[in-house]
């Protein structure tokens, strides 16, 4: 070799050496780079929109990749003296930041440098505010799912939510503490099934009802019409309300006051901690207590003995509603062997005065109820249980509460608040209706066990035993020696529900299911003053499918379908001690329902959303469980029988749309229109054709609706704060008490048309931490009633603070 | 034409009216000529079960034929027990505090409400009294409470006059009274009773006796018992009927003397008929009337008609009706004279819940009755009383019951 390819051979080597050390320099930490070649050193901060440190930010200098922040945000590198260079800094989650600088610039301070959100086009789910609840409305069945957690600032009721959805009302015969019945496509009280959290409720006695349960109790609200899935173990004719608990995971307080019209006072604290170990405690209490003195217009009787009535204006005065629940549930979660197990109790009491009956000129001054609840539950959840793919659930509770009903005063009063004797004997002789001082227990448990196994990618099974046990057992302190109270009465209950889920065929979810209803009673029979003891047994198979199809991304369009049934309850069968005889022959209720929803959601410019949705219902029921009047007395009272009477056909719809801008404003409206019909073509009295075939079902409202507007305005007064107005419109069209075809119809008793306003606003701030909300209800002050002639709330106002943090 | 043609027609037209008017006040059979005063007015329940039915007041002039129908038809009341006083139909609701509604044919013959709803009792039993006022019975407060309120209503005023509690622990045996009925015998009230134990599910023990208590009309007070032990208890439960004043002054009381829910407890005593001394409130003993041994059958109700005679709906078969229930016809019983004469015309029916639906018109000579046949129809039959026939007339449509039956005038 010459000399010349010597050199270049050398040349090469030191180019490849040096070229490794700039390599090897440019790699290292910066702290390596600080080497005294370079003369001024390059000190940043970088931050977020807030001015909080962004750790962990890829810092690069022309082009080459020289670091990231450390945990304060910070980095240092040195820089060439006089000279420009490229600056470019990213972290994820951010808009990239690009910059020129020239080392003439650094005067040797920190230079901050901001990166900026990086905006993402929202999905028009995300706009309309639905991307918690999504998931269960994009499911084949027909339900509609509410995200309660919008409205925790509100002072509202879970009732009060529940009547927003299509379909549904709630009919309430008062203020707070009221009797309460949910009516779901013209299906009502034991139809329609009440969940929580997958565990039937409906026999949770006063002290749990949906209208005084407090909105911040709950996350979502699930409303299944028609088509009820199996993990939600019931027999439900109309449909379910599965109502899910607020269980956030991780650490987070929140406690609520309001104080409203009517000195309603609502108090309410969730807690939850999840230690590191596992270690889980979650509290919920809340209190509720209210006059309900509300304002009602009614004829009153100034005179008692005279009887005569005269129209005013009065407060109530015997209303008042009183109730407590502390429940307590303490566990470990994600262990090994659970991902949750948790024990828990709930405690719980309430007092309910009883201002009037069935009518509201039926008024009473002393007549009460009370009730409390002692629920020791367990839940265990494991994903993978045993073998990889299937996830199980165990719930169950058992309720030691008791009910009680008073009625000792032997009083008649009117609605002034005045009161005369009622007969010669003492003041405790007998009640405003009949003396009573009557106390029970249901000892009501539930137990649901829900298995769910991914048997590949698109098939899954799902597994659900759902078990009621009732043992009503009461005293009549009144008559200790009346064998009548000491007869049994228990019923057992056992729905088994199994699905078959697939989604092979591209867009479509499809999923069929049977459903296994077995029910025992035990109960009495009287027979010449006998008493025997009868029991009784029915089984029943039900079955469904539910499918949907997504057209696009953006539509969808479900069918499914149901045979379903609701067995008769121990007093139907068995009636009870005060005017209801029995009718052991008595047989379910069975109803063949079909849905069909269209849904399509419209996203355009980025910004504007709107949904849109038409559910077809078709209902055909038979052997609806009536009273009759059965022409028998009972030591001087009138008594009724349950029978299997109505058979009814619905066909109806509902229409629900929502538009939302920018995820600040907010327009929605419902339109229900259900047309429940007699199809009992004979009635026992005759051999004709009934003159109400085909009527309208009476006292059941057939056309109704609601609307609102919404508006958030951002950082209001304090950053990071929110000011949200609403305003809110109810409507009901007018209808009968009684068959439509029977008598003038001028003469007719109705329940008026319905029209009330509610407006809400809502100031948070500290990114949501405080909040303060205030509601107005029935703003016009309008006469509503929801049962015949029973009046609600007047015009009433309530503001609500809140404090609430997480982890 | 000329005033003197105008004048003829006139006169002509007169003569007509006073001559249906004189017809009218011989015979009410006659048939009621549109617009000239007075309605059958007929309380119906609906079909439907409890939450569905209610009662309709409607009218019809001719009830011979045809079909009276509540389809769009009627003034829809939620009432459930009616008397006619003072020319108005009253409807107590079966509720507590009874609230009670006056009703009226207005000048057009129409049924309309009359005044505003008045509080009473949550009455069991009523009877109207004089030709102004009524009186009505709260419902018992049980073995624990033995007691009830009657009330004096003024039908003129619409309001109620007077209250007066009464104990109905009458027997003293450890059983409390119930009542069937309350009627007005001249200046005093009187009230069937039975026995009961007031616990569900015991039947009384005391099936052989009758008893009526005895109420002073102006006072309310009570005064004083009655008791017979040739019959079982007088009446029914809210039947407001088994005893009755005649045309004589005298009064009478009859019994079923029978058991429908426990064979084993019906009495030994026969179902017949006993009279009352009004003046002195004591049983005739020399007189009774064994109806069962004269025709075989148990008396179910009974209306009165005139001249010391009933109409009655007679037990055909040995099943016993209780407040309804039981296969019954019609019969014609003379208790002055003892005789029973069944009425022909109208088939074996089912008896009518509570009581009889019957109006007699004012000379006693025609029944109207209305019954459900076989088929499950209801139908009114005309009673010819002094022939013992009976003949179908108009039917009814769309009705479970026939509550009532009464004429208004307007």
């Amino acid at each position: 070799m010459n000399l010349y390819n010597y050199l270049t051979l050398v040349r090469g080597y030191i180019n490849y050496i040096l070229t490794a050390i700039i390599v090897v320099c440019s790699f290292s930490l910066p702290a390596f780079s600080q080497s005294t070649n370079f003369k001024t050193t390059l000190k940043a901060l970088v931050v977020d929109e807030s001015n909080s440190p962004l750790a962990n930010a890829t810092v690069m200098i022309n082009g080459k990749n020289v670091g990231t922040t450390d945990a304060k945000g910070q980095f240092n590198i040195s820089i060439p003296k006089n000279g420009t260079f490229s600056l470019r800094i990213s972290s994820i989650g951010k808009k990239i930041l690009t910059d020129k600088i020239s080392s003439n610039e650094l005067a040797g301070g920190t230079k901050v440098f901001m990166l900026q959100e990086q905006i993402n086009t929202l999905e028009a789910i995300e706009i309309l505010g639905l991307s918690k609840v999504d998931e269960v409305n994009k499911q084949s069945f027909n339900v509609t799912a509410l995200d309660a957690t919008k409205l925790h600032n509100t002072s509202m009721d879970v009732g009060q939510l529940i009547n927003r959805v299509s379909g549904v009302r709630v009919r309430e015969s008062g203020g707070m503490g009221s009797q309460t019945a949910i009516s779901l496509n013209g299906f009502t009280g034991n139809q329609v099934k009440l969940f929580l959290d997958g565990l039937p409720i409906d026999n949770y006695g006063s002290s749990f009802q949906i209208n005084n349960i407090p909105i911040n109790y709950i996350n979502q609200i699930e409303v299944y019409k028609g088509v009820v899935p199996v993990w939600l173990g019931g027999d439900a004719l109309g449909g379910a309300i599965n109502l899910v608990k607020n269980t956030k995971a991780g650490n987070f307080i929140d406690a609520s006051y309001s104080l409203g019209s009517f000195n309603t006072h609502r108090a309410n604290v969730n807690l939850g901690y999840i230690a590191k170990n596992g270690f889980t405690v979650e509290l919920n209490a809340y209190k509720n207590y209210s006059k309900n003195n509300y304002w009602v217009d009614i004829n009153v009787v100034p005179d008692i003995e005279t009887g005569v009535t005269v129209a005013d204006r009065v407060r109530r005065f015997h209303d008042q509603y009183d109730n407590q629940m502390l429940g307590l549930n303490v566990g470990l979660s994600n262990k090994k062997w659970a991902d949750q197990f948790l024990v828990g109790l709930q405690l719980g009491d309430n007092h309910a005065d009883i201002q009037t009956g069935n009518r509201m000129d039926d008024v009473f001054g002393a007549r009460f109820r009370e009730g409390t609840i002692v629920l020791p539950s367990v839940y265990y959840k494991k994903d993978n249980f045993l073998i990889e793919g299937l996830d199980l659930s165990l719930r169950g509770s058992f309720n030691l509460g008791k009910e009680k009903n008073v009625d000792t005063v032997y009083r008649q009063f009117n609605w002034y608040g005045e009161s005369i004797p009622k007969g010669r004997n003492s003041w405790d002789a007998g009640g405003e209706v009949s003396k009573e001082l009557y106390t029970y227990k249901n000892n009501n448990g539930n137990a649901a066990l829900n298995v769910k196994y991914a048997i590949n990618p698109t098939n899954t099974l799902y597994l659900n035993n759902t078990f009621t046990s009732n043992n009503r057992k009461g005293e009549n302190i009144l008559q200790p020696d009346n064998d009548f109270y000491k007869q049994p009465k228990k019923l057992q209950k056992n729905i088994t529900g199994l699905a078959l889920g697939n989604a092979d065929i591209k867009h479509m979810v499809n999923q069929i299911f049977v459903k296994y209803y077995a029910q025992h009673v035990h109960a009495y029979q009287v027979n010449n003053s006998i008493y025997s003891n009868y029991e009784d047994q029915q089984n029943m198979l039900g079955y469904g499918l539910a499918s949907s199809y997504a057209l696009d991304n953006n539509s969808q369009i479900k069918f499914s379908y149901e045979k379903t049934y609701r067995m008769p309850t121990v007093d139907e069968l068995f009636g009870d001690v005060i005017n209801l005889t029995a009718n052991p022959q008595l047989k379910p209720e069975s109803s063949h329902n079909f849905n069909l929803n269209i849904n399509h959601t419209f996203l355009w410019n980025e910004k504007n959303a709107l949904a849109v949705g038409v559910d077809g219902i078709y209902r055909q029921a038979k052997d609806f469980i009536r009273y009759v009047n059965s022409a028998s007395n009972n030591n001087g009272n009138m008594t009724q029988m349950a029978q299997n009477q109505r058979d009814v056909n619905n066909l109806g719809g509902d229409l629900e749309i929502h538009y939302a801008y920018d995820q600040r404003f907010n327009i929605r409206g419902s339109l229900t229109y259900q047309n429940l019909r007699n199809n009992t073509k004979y009635e026992t009295s005759t051999t004709d054709v009934s003159i109400f075939y085909k009527d309208r079902l009476p006292n059941i409202p057939y056309l109704f609706g609601h609307g609102d507007i919404s508006y958030e305005w951002r950082n209001v007064l304090f950053p990071n704060s929110s000011l949200k107005v609403g305003t809110y419109v109810y409507y009901v069209h007018d209808y009968f008490l009684r068959w439509p075809s029977a008598g003038t119809t001028s003469t007719k008793e109705t329940i008026p048309e319905q029209l009330s306003y509610d407006a809400s606003i809502v100031y948070s701030f500290a990114h949501g931490k405080y909040n303060i909300g205030i509601d107005g209800r029935n703003l016009t002050d309008a006469l509503l009633y929801d049962n015949y002639m029973l009046q609600k709330p007047s015009r009433n106002f309530s503001v609500k603070f809140r404090y609430t943090i997480s982890k | 034409m000329n005033l003197k043609f105008y004048t003829k027609i006139a006169f002509l037209g007169i003569a007509i009216s006073s001559l249906s008017a004189c017809s009218k006040s011989k015979d009410d059979s006659a048939p009621i000529v549109n617009g000239s005063g007075e309605k059958f007015v007929f309380v119906a329940y609906s079909d439907g079960t409890a939450g569905e039915a209610a009662n309709y007041i409607i009218t019809a002039d001719d009830l011979s034929k045809g079909e009276i129908s509540i389809k769009n038809n009627g003034v829809e009341t939620s009432a459930y027990s009616f008397l006619v006083q003072n020319n108005t139909l009253f409807g107590i609701t079966y509720a507590n505090y009874g609230p009670t509604q006056a009703f009226k044919l207005n000048s057009t013959g129409k049924m309309e409400k009359a005044g505003t709803q008045v509080n009473t009792e949550f009455t069991g039993a009523y009877t109207p009294i004089n030709n102004d006022a009524y009186v009505g019975v709260s419902l018992s407060g049980g073995i624990e409470n033995p007691e009830a309120t009657l009330y004096k209503y003024d039908a003129k005023n619409f309001k109620v006059s007077l209250r007066k509690p009464f104990s109905l622990d009458l027997f003293k045996t450890g059983e409390f009274a119930n009542y069937n009925a309350v009627k007005e015998i001249g200046d005093k009230l009187y009230m069937p009773l039975n026995s009961a134990t007031g616990i569900t599910g015991k039947s009384t023990a005391y099936i052989d006796s009758a008893w009526i208590a005895v109420f002073d009309k102006s006072t309310l007070a009570y005064k004083k018992l009655i008791r017979d032990g040739r019959i079982g208890s007088i009446g029914n439960w809210f039947g407001m009927q088994g005893v009755e004043k005649i045309s004589t002054g005298d009064v009478y009381a009859w019994s079923t003397s029978g058991n429908a829910l426990n064979k084993a407890l019906t009495p030994k005593n026969h179902s017949g008929i006993i009279k009352i001394n009004p003046s002195t409130d004591e049983v005739d003993k020399t007189y009774f009337f064994d109806v069962e041994a004269a025709s075989g059958h148990k008396i179910a109700r009974g209306t009165y008609l005139k001249e010391g005679k009933f109409l009655m709906t007679m037990y055909q078969t040995s099943e016993v009706g209780g407040v309804s229930g039981g296969i019954v016809n019609l019969a014609i019983i003379d208790v002055i004279n003892k005789t029973y004469t069944a009425v022909n015309g109208i088939p074996n029916h089912a008896q009518m819940p509570y009581d009889n639906k019957t109006y007699v018109d004012s000379q006693g000579n025609i029944a109207y009755y209305v019954m459900k046949n076989n088929e499950g129809n209801f139908y009114v039959y005309k009673v010819d009383v002094d022939k013992a026939t009976a003949m179908q007339g108009a039917r009814f449509i769309g009705v479970s019951n026939i509550t009532a039956i009464s004429k208004l005038t307007y």
